[in-house]
């Protein structure tokens, strides 16, 4: 741990070095005593110097190996190092980061094992193209007939984790692109307590988005499979453990 | 609009027509298990998902296939299959060769670092 906290924020980061500063900022505005790694997933732009300038840790792949792939190395990275609770955050700004402590709090105080940052609950504001929308609203459903689970937002990407949940993650099994719906249905499956926090997620203000060109309709096709998948296998393991 | 008169007059026997169902669906359901088992990712699933939609629309739909064949100047309907597969297994070999490729610097950078990181903590556990 670099300054004693058990917390930690982890935020995976490609070419984003326009932004991911002000993100450090807001986060330790939020939070003084948060610490705080980047991921670099293979930036060819100055991610890595402006986020240490920043004040945060970072762990930099040596080349690009996608979202998720950066996410799980945040992941071993806070396991390795110890923290009881890690926060996710996107390095793009989207994110409120005045809501990390609130989000945080929720897997504190025990009331959940995952808290995510909800676009949808009373009091998020709600700031994304159609087709994303009707993605979102796709997967919800999805989840809510293969796992039960309940959640607004399954897409969001401001999350908090206890360590239990943390180690999940780090397993293998995690996609090195789209951490999605097929990844709750999975926690699900293992006991992992879901909750939910109002948050306002804001269009990205400049750089290429993860979602943009030809990528949704993959993204559709990938998280819906993955789900199914998931939860095939979360049933199979329940029977098998009966 | 498909004018008819000019498609070429060869359908597939029931027996064809039947054998490109089946192969589709064991194709179908051999990705899916595959995936399942976690031997298949996603991403190269999705390439022989469109195989297989591939097959069952051209053995469906044969007037489809039949226009395929004109344009082609072939003279069976077999023919325009055989050269397709013919072409998709290129387009795969060569995707395949890019990939390998890619991945054989990614592990010669990987190997690097690896090396230099090494060297780095031998010098840290030397000085201390």
């Amino acid at each position: 741990m670099a300054s004693g906290s058990s917390e930690v924020a982890i935020i995976p980061a490609l070419n984003e070095a326009q932004r991911v500063g002000a993100v450090i900022a807001d986060l330790r505005k939020a939070m003084p005593g948060l610490d705080v790694v980047v991921v670099n997933d293979g930036s060819s732009d100055d991610t890595e110097g402006v986020a240490r300038r920043a004040g945060a840790t970072v762990v930099s792949h040596p080349y690009r190996l996608g979202y998720g792939a950066a996410l799980q190395t945040g992941y071993l990275y806070a396991l390795r190092s110890g923290y009881a609770r890690a926060l996710q955050i996107d390095g793009d700004g989207q994110h409120d980061a005045s809501l990390a402590p609130q989000l945080l709090a929720v897997v504190r105080n025990g009331r959940a094992d995952i808290a995510l940052g909800s676009r949808f609950l009373a009091g998020g504001k709600v700031a994304m193209p159609l087709t994303r929308r009707i993605g979102s609203a796709t997967l919800k459903r999805l989840g809510r007939v293969l796992a039960g689970i309940a959640c607004t937002d399954p897409t969001s990407g401001f999350r908090a984790f206890d360590r239990a949940t943390l180690a999940l993650l780090a397993s293998e099994d995690f996609p090195h692109d789209y951490p999605d719906m097929d990844v709750l249905i999975r926690l699900r499956f293992a006991g992992i307590r879901i909750a939910e926090i109002p948050a306002t997620v804001r269009e990205r203000s400049g750089g290429t988005s993860m979602h943009s060109g030809l990528r949704p309709l993959y993204y559709a096709y990938k998280v819906a499979l993955a789900s199914v998948m998931a939860a095939l296998r979360g049933r199979r393991a329940q029977r098998s453990s009966v | 609009m498909i004018d008819t008169s000019q498609l070429v007059p060869l359908q597939l026997t029931p027996l064809q027509q039947a054998a490109a169902i089946v192969a589709a669906t064991l194709l179908f359901v051999s990705i899916l298990v595959l995936i399942y088992r976690r031997r298949l990712g996603e991403n190269y699933g999705a390439m022989w998902f469109l195989v297989g939609l591939v097959t069952l629309i051209a053995a469906i739909w044969q007037d489809g296939l039949r226009l395929v064949a004109r344009a082609l100047d072939a003279v069976t309907l077999t023919a325009p299959l055989f050269l397709l597969s013919i072409l998709f297994l290129t387009a795969i070999a060569v995707h395949f060769s890019v990939k390998l490729s890619e991945q054989a610097q990614q592990v010669k950078k990987l190997a690097q670092e690896v090396a230099l990181l090494r060297e780095q903590a031998e010098l840290k556990e030397d000085s201390a």
